[in-house]
């Protein structure tokens, strides 16, 4: 549930509201009536959420789903490709990225310029992001300009430009992006770190953005090799919410997309993560103001049926001021600003991590210890009904919060499909969250986060010696 | 400032924006009878969800929206008060006075709050700022009267305990010395500093080390019984709820005591008598942040749409002059707009961006020779034709939820601004011309006249010699 938004890469930081995916879930397909709202919420019965969904699948093997939603005259559109970081490899990291933002530089039929001009001339918002496992696009448009956006997606998902003029100047613009994100934000480092450390092996080492030296290196050989691999309509996913009649639109998508070209995927062997077995640790040093640390371990794929219970541990340990590490470092110690946890699960491994940011001139060493006391505490003792009720409200709430607008039913839609293979599974989380038990939770913490299974990152004052106290 | 991102993205969200002359009076049909509740119609094209209006006794105004489509509700209730009400000794006094109400009341303490939110799968969300707080919570329709008793008893008997006070003071006083770490998020702070000086808007509204090291509980205390009132807010109410629900709404509502609110007036922000840079420079950052800022206007203006119109084009999204020239062309940002940001007092315009250390002039250089070009000549026909489609196109989203559109109304009642700003949002936009967005430009913003802050490492010093800067070096 807890994904985190800042691992995500959008093509433009105009908005604060990139991309907040929802929580992949596993490989499960129950069987969902769809009934078109919300039933009920009663007590101790289980939410049922559910869309009006229209499902179908091109001849080319573009997989399509539709939500009529006559809220306010506008659709919501992504195009959603299943390529990104992990994808890539050493000495080509951030390539998909890369093409995400190339994807706004034209194409045959819209050259140059056109997709910014275009967009803006017609009243629609647009922007992109790259993951680790998927690459998005959306429009927020009128729904008079459905037409033009298809037109425009086929341009793009067939006859990419890729001019080699155009990725110079964009790559300026990427470097840039990633100084913002990374080389000047310590946080940014810190992340960067983190998945360096619990990631060895695999594809999610490297970060989404990329290496500034490969970022400088692209050439659009590289990056056509690229598109024209994955930028194909089998390996992408259409979600359509809002203002249109379903026939017509289904007809609309056979006509634009229809001719585009089914090409075979090549096999894809990703490199498995080896089994952490000693502790790692990294600290880095930075003219910051004050210590943080993150505690980080390996964690099941999104399709391991442990992720609901990690998510919930996570919730307990880390979500808002009634968590237990708050309570405990920011409330009664008062030697930390702030505290959080997340399991992070994408589509081979997760990342379950715990993280604290001190107070100016507090030594971070006396809580680390806290927070490994607290970890041991999920281990070895059972949490009671009420915590657990509370974790699995939060987590619920937040997902019926995810579908309060066109843009957040089209995104869980979408992320769903992508990664789990079904959008259903949006509706079938609930329930499996509403399973989970007690046992559940100190069995995951048992198994995931022992000490020879941890990463510790640290961050520190370059020159730490007793900052002044107020 | 620190809104504009936001602002940006949604048209009207922040900033609910308003043109309509300043007085504006409620349409009859938003009257309040006791189950009735209406859409408001107008001359205006665009119909809202229906929602309702009830002023209690003690002046407590009451927006109610019903909407099933979720089972959730939330409650929200808008305080007219922020850094304008506090006086500069005592900087953070409001901000204190707001996070202090979830830290303890007459029968609960901060842990018991907080885990009765949290058992709702809510918190309480407390948003101080410079005109108004915010304090906002939900849940799902389940839990509404627990949710009602929680929020009425945070907001009504707040008990502002010593320890608490002194937590919370450690804890502002700690996230203020941070915020250098941030170079974003500093930037914007000095810049507001350096526009405003001793104006209310010049302080993070979390305050100052000097302010908070200052106040004491009987200023908290007194704080809380002059501006924290039922005369002195607007409520909203919105999501899945019945008759029963309203009744007791009213009944908890209305036993908070009014009082008589006073009015203070703001130290003016200082003149600007031609462009002044103000370079602070921090050894080891790797990019430079870049903000160039003037007064702008008050919220109430009768230009705030053709503005917000002209400023579309100029740097508004991906398609605007600014976007174009320094990011696609020049690669020289990852991130450039501008925008007025519009509040109760004279507001900003701004424009914010960043760039590699070793160009920081250049970008300055180019941007602000796109504002003089633009300012100037203004904008071509296509661009008009474009900003108008872009403020209509968007405008829906705006209001696309029940709680947004709350959050516009209460907004705009707050600005006295007649809701038929909404109705009529679109029929207004697509009245205004090409020239009166080019005029409105050049009447408001001066390119000769800007202050501009740059954060960035000692390589920029020696860039900008020509502008004469004031140089500020950060101690280690």
């Amino acid at each position: 549930m807890k994904r985190i938004s800042t691992l995500l890469v959008a093509v433009a930081c105009m908005s604060a509201s990139s991309a907040h995916a929802v929580e992949p879930t596993p490989n499960q397909t129950p069987k969902t009536e769809v009934i078109g709202a919300i039933k009920g919420w009663t007590g101790n019965e289980v939410l049922k959420l559910s869309l009006p969904v229209t499902k179908f699948q091109l001849k080319n093997g573009l997989t399509v789903l539709l939500v009529e939603d006559h809220s306010v005259p506008m659709v919501s559109y992504h195009t959603w490709y299943r390529v990104g970081s992990r994808d890539e490899s050493p000495g080509v990291t951030g390539a998909a990225h890369m093409l995400e933002h190339m994807m706004f530089k034209g194409a045959k039929k819209y050259d140059g310029k056109a997709f910014d001009r275009i967009f803006h001339e017609n009243g629609i918002s647009n922007n992109a992001f790259t993951t680790n496992d998927y690459t998005g696009f959306y429009q927020n448009l009128p729904s008079d300009k459905l037409e033009l956006v298809m037109d425009m997606e086929v341009d793009r998902m067939s006859a990419l430009a890729l001019k080699p003029e155009d990725l110079k100047s964009e790559k300026q613009v990427v470097m840039e992006e990633r100084r913002w994100r990374v080389d000047n934000n310590p946080m940014g480092v810190v992340r960067e770190t983190m998945m360096s450390t619990v990631f060895k092996t695999s594809a999610y080492h490297w970060p989404v953005i990329g290496y500034m030296k490969d970022i400088e290196r692209y050439d659009s050989d590289k990056l056509r090799f690229f598109y024209s691999t994955y930028y194909v309509p089998n390996n992408a996913v259409l979600v359509l919410v809002g203002d249109f009649d379903t026939a017509k639109t289904k007809a609309l998508i056979e006509k634009y997309y229809g001719s585009l070209e089914y090409r075979p995927l090549p096999r894809r062997e990703y490199p498995k993560e080896k089994t952490q077995t000693v502790q790692q640790n990294a600290t880095i040093k930075k003219d910051v103001q004050n210590d943080s640390f993150i505690v980080a371990f390996q964690s099941p794929a999104q399709s391991d049926p442990d992720m609901y219970a990690l998510d919930l541990a996570a919730n307990i340990l880390g979500n808002g001021t009634s968590s237990r590490l708050h309570k405990r470092l920011v409330y009664q110690k008062q030697s930390a600003t702030s505290t959080y946890a997340f399991n992070y699960a994408m589509k081979e491994a997760g990342v379950y991590a715990v993280g604290v940011n001190m107070k100016p001139g507090v030594d971070y060493k006396e809580t680390l210890e806290i927070v490994y006391n607290e970890l041991w505490k999920l281990r070895n003792a059972k949490i009671s009904d009420l915590e657990l009720q509370k974790a699995k409200t939060q987590t619920i709430k937040e997902l019926v919060d995810s579908l309060k607008t066109m843009d957040g039913k089209a995104r869980a839609l979408a992320v769903n499909e992508i990664v789990t293979g079904t959008y259903e599974t949006l509706f079938s989380d609930t329930a499996k969250y509403q399973a989970v038990t007690a046992d559940d939770i100190k069995r995951v913490s048992e198994k995931y986060t022992n000490q020879t299974q941890r990463s510790i990152i640290v961050l520190e004052p370059k020159n730490k010696k007793g900052a002044a106290n107020e | 400032m620190n809104k504009l991102a936001q602002t940006l993205t949604l048209p009207l969200m922040c900033a609910a924006l308003a043109s309509c002359a300043g007085k504006g009076t409620k349409t009859a049909s938003t009257q309040a009878v006791p189950t009735g509740y209406s859409a408001p119609r107008s001359a205006g094209s665009f119909k809202l969800m229906p929602f309702k209006e009830v002023v209690l006794e003690n002046g407590l105004k009451i927006i109610y929206i019903r909407d099933n489509s979720l089972p959730r509700l939330s409650l929200t209730v808008l305080f007219k008060t922020g850094n304008m009400q506090e006086p500069k000794d005592l900087a953070g006094l409001n901000a204190m006075t707001a996070y202090l109400l979830e830290q303890g009341t007459q029968t609960r303490d901060a842990m018991k709050i907080a885990d009765e939110f949290g058992q709702m799968g809510t918190s309480l969300d407390v948003s101080p700022g410079f005109d108004v707080t915010t304090i906002y919570a939900d849940a799902l329709t389940s839990n509404s009267n627990q949710l009602l008793q929680l929020f009425a008893d945070v907001l009504m008997n707040p008990a502002f305990k010593d320890a608490e006070i002194n937590r919370l003071r450690s804890q502002i006083m700690a996230s203020l010395k941070k915020k250098v770490d941030n170079p974003s998020a500093f930037a914007d702070e000095q810049m507001d500093q350096f526009l405003y000086g001793d104006h209310p808007y010049g302080r993070d509204a979390n305050g100052t080390p000097e302010g908070l090291r200052t106040l004491r509980k009987q200023d908290i205390i007194k704080h809380y019984l002059t501006f924290y009132r039922p005369n002195n807010a607007t409520m909203a109410v919105v999501g899945q709820f019945d008759d029963e629900f309203e009744k007791q709404l009213q009944e908890t509502m209305g036993k908070w005591t009014k009082r008589t609110i006073p009015t203070l007036t703001a130290t003016p922000a200082p003149t600007i008598e031609s462009t002044q840079v103000k370079l602070i420079v921090k050894k080891g950052l790797q990019q430079t942040q870049i903000r160039v800022s003037q007064l702008g206007i008050q919220r109430k203006d009768d230009d705030f749409i053709p503005l917000r119109m002209a400023n579309e084009s100029l740097g508004g999204s991906f398609g605007s002059r600014l976007n174009q020239k320094v990011r696609d062309d020049l690669g020289l940002t990852y991130s450039i707009y501008s925008g007025f940001d519009s509040r109760k007092d004279r507001g900003s315009f701004d424009i914010s961006t960043f760039t590699k250390n070793e160009t920081a002039v250049k970008a300055l250089d180019e941007t602000l020779k796109v504002v003089k070009e633009y300012v100037e000549g203004g904008s071509t026909e296509q661009e008009a034709v474009a900003a108008r489609n872009q403020l209509v196109g968007q405008f829906p989203r705006a209001i696309e939820t029940s709680d947004r559109l709350a959050y516009n109304l209460l907004v705009l009642d707050y600005y006295d601004i007649s809701y038929e700003y909404l109705t009529d949002y679109i029929s207004n936009v697509n009245k205004i011309k090409q020239k009166d967005a080019n005029n409105a430009m050049k009447r408001h913003v001066d390119p000769t006249k800007f202050k501009v802050v740059v954060y960035g490492n000692e390589s920029i010093i020696p860039q900008f010699k020509d502008y004469k800067p004031e140089i500020v070096r950060l101690a280690k």
